[in-house]
């Protein structure tokens, strides 16, 4: 059931469908991430979160590599493709661990490099 | 082997890895990697690439700190594989302090690490390290 609940993850964060991801989410989940100094608590803070982060890419395309779960939590390894508000176009490593109870997502720990998005 | 066997295992192979780690044990760290295992950390533009550049790393890693501290948060193995998230704090001789945070991702092959890359944001570690 887990590796259902992280693949359609996957799935959704390839196309940038925020609100579809809060509907997996666990009341009171929350979300961190090297992408934002901000943490969300609650499905409508990590639907913002998650949306702000996705549009750091203006022409956003992921590949996602490997899903990973568990009994108790998932993981989603990933490459983005896209163009910087800066106009760079970058190719960053994305990695993103879950923690999963009664078949929904509790918390999303996001990791990559923000290197391409520093001034 | 059972599949719940070599979970098991792989999980070991992890928690035994960043223990020996911490520890500063290089032969055993680089004994948990194949032959011909590669290892890609956060600073580095590709991976390394065998035992010989693995050990290389480490030898020029573990010295650097007067104090290290990594803690395993979570770890996950499905199939042939993983990852983990660690917290790292180090100090240095000068009494300077960091705090990392990252995820790894583990491709097995047999009883060892094919594959480890280390997933984390090295801009803030290059602000950090002040390089």
């Amino acid at each position: 059931m887990n590796r259902a609940l992280v693949e359609r993850f996957a799935a959704l964060h390839a196309a940038g469908d925020t609100a579809g991801i809060a509907a997996l989410l666990a009341p009171g989940a929350v979300m961190q991430t090297t992408l934002s100094a901000l943490d969300a608590t609650g499905a409508r803070e990590v639907e913002e979160l998650l949306a702000t982060t996705l549009q750091l890419w203006g022409d956003r395309h992921e590949t996602v590599l490997a899903v990973l779960a568990d009994a108790e939590s998932g993981g989603v390894e990933s490459t983005v493709r896209g163009t910087t508000a800066a106009g760079a176009l970058t190719e960053v490593g994305v990695i993103t661990a879950l923690g999963l109870a009664d078949g929904q997502i509790t918390s999303i720990r996001v990791y990559c490099d923000t290197t391409p998005f520093s001034a | 082997m059972s599949e719940a066997t070599t979970v098991t295992a792989r999980r070991a192979l992890i928690e035994r890895y960043f223990a020996l780690v911490g520890a500063g044990e290089i032969d055993a760290v680089v004994a948990c990697f194949a032959e011909d295992g590669s290892f890609w950390p956060p600073l580095a533009p590709q991976p390394l690439r065998g035992h010989a550049a693995i050990r290389g790393f480490f030898e020029g890693l573990i010295p650097l700190f007067e104090q290290r501290h990594e803690v395993t948060t979570r770890v996950v193995v499905d199939g042939d594989r993983g990852l983990s998230e660690l917290t790292f704090d180090a100090t240095f001789p000068d009494g300077r302090t960091v705090h990392f945070e990252n995820c790894n991702s583990f491709t097995f092959r047999g009883a060892l690490f094919g594959d480890v890359r280390v997933y984390a944001d090295a801009a803030e570690m290059r602000r950090q390290l002040g390089v």
